[in-house]
């Protein structure tokens, strides 16, 4: 590999740790993502820093080429992280689905004595988020 | 926690876009069976819904957006168990379920724990041609079987569940296509509880528009066996009550 693409995938991974760690400072990313993003990062370095690791595996797991290795492995990777978001997301919506039962449930019990308010409220959240 | 509804019947109304209709549903429900506590769902509706039937007399739970008939009828079913309610109807917004077999399906609660009021039973002159009449037939025959008691009308949302099916809806009703209809069926047979059905006539639609035509009634079909499929391999588990 020449110097140019060795120094190139080391910055990259070092970029990648980096941004992965400022996001964890200002919490845009949590627990468990966090951590997997962090691994991802520092595995990239690892390699950069060290191809030859790489080929030896590749040697011993009997892949020709080491980058289709690294292809499939990345993407096996993301395909873990896409399901991981998926069950996440059903996870998410079906407590969103929880909380807007009970608030209509908990507005039936407030009663009507700020209903007017209660619609414009309504009306607001559906501007934000139209229903399907 | 409440007990305003022990022992009590509670009418739930899914209702989406039903200003029109809700007020005389409202109505002839009161007059049906007086008794009963009635709790209309508005599921983010555009329109007037809510006030309308609050207006008819109706108790209203208004859902900040929409959920569909599934987390309606939940909403329904979480309430009917806090307050202790012995039985939940489920009658339609539009008007088509006649309130008037109210009391047959409440009845058919005795012996069995949900009771489907059904179209094709032999009572009235509700007909559908072509596509749409033959899935449903398929449905009936398909459904009859998987449920081991004969069920002619498994999509129909006019239904009557007993306290042991409250307890398991409060938990579990799917908000998915047709879920609301089928899957309920499936978790109610993987529960243990009884299914069984009484002959009801159905009204034409006479505001708004039904939400299915009959163009896509095949791959309705299918997507009815997906569902059913998946309602089977899903788990169902009735958490423990622990509440008072
Ligand atoms: N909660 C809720 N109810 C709905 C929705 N769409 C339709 N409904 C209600 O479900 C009932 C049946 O709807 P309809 O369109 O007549 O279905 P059909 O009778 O099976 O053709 C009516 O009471 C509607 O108001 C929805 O998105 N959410
Ligand atoms: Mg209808």
């Amino acid at each position: 590999m020449n110097g140019d693409a060795y120094w190139l995938g080391v910055a990259s991974g070092f970029v990648v740790v980096g941004v992965v760690i400022e996001m964890v400072r200002r919490r845009y990313l949590r627990g468990r993502f966090a951590l997997v993003w962090i691994l991802l990062g520092v595995g990239a370095i690892l390699l950069a820093l060290f191809p030859r690791l790489l080929e030896r595996a590749a040697t011993a797991l009997g892949v020709t080429v080491p980058l289709n290795l690294l292809l499939f492995l990345g993407s096996i990777a993301m395909l873990i992280m896409i399901m991981q978001l998926s069950a996440e997301a059903g996870r998410l919506r079906e407590r969103t689905r929880v909380l807007a039962e009970e608030v209509a449930l908990l507005r039936t019990l407030v009663g009507s004595a700020d209903e007017p308010r209660a619609r414009s409220i309504a009306a607001e959240d559906r501007d934000q988020d139209s229903p399907r | 926690m409440g007990t305003r509804g022990r022992g009590k019947v509670l009418v739930v109304v899914p209702a989406y876009n039903e200003a029109e209709a809700i007020a005389g549903v409202v109505a002839s429900v009161t007059r049906a069976v007086p008794t009963a506590d009635i709790l209309v769902v508005d599921d983010g509706s555009c329109d007037a819904t809510s006030a309308v039937a609050r207006a008819a007399g109706a108790r209203v739970a208004t859902l900040p957006f929409n959920l569909g008939v599934g987390g309606a009828m939940r909403t329904g079913f979480r309430h009917a168990k806090r307050e202790g309610y012995s039985a939940v109807v489920q009658v339609d917004g539009d008007g088509q379920h006649d309130p008037a077999f109210i009391p047959q399906l409440l009845a058919a609660l005795e012996h069995h724990d949900v009771a489907v009021g059904a179209r094709f039973a032999g009572t009235g002159d509700y007909v559908v041609r072509g596509p749409r009449r033959w899935a449903m037939r398929g449905l009936a025959s398909g459904m009859s079987a998987l449920m081991t008691t004969r069920l002619d009308d498994a999509t129909s949302g006019f239904r009557a569940c007993g306290p042991r099916a409250i307890s398991v809806y409060a938990q579990h009703y799917p908000a998915e296509y047709l879920g609301d209809t089928l899957e309920t069926l499936v978790i109610a047979r993987k529960s243990g509880l009884t299914v069984t059905q009484v002959p009801v006539a159905m009204r034409h639609r006479n505001t708004g528009r039904p939400s299915h035509g009959s163009a896509r009634s095949s791959v309705e079909l299918l997507r009815a066996g997906c569902v059913v499929m998946l309602g089977l391999v899903r788990e169902w588990p009735v958490i423990a009550d622990s509440s008072p």
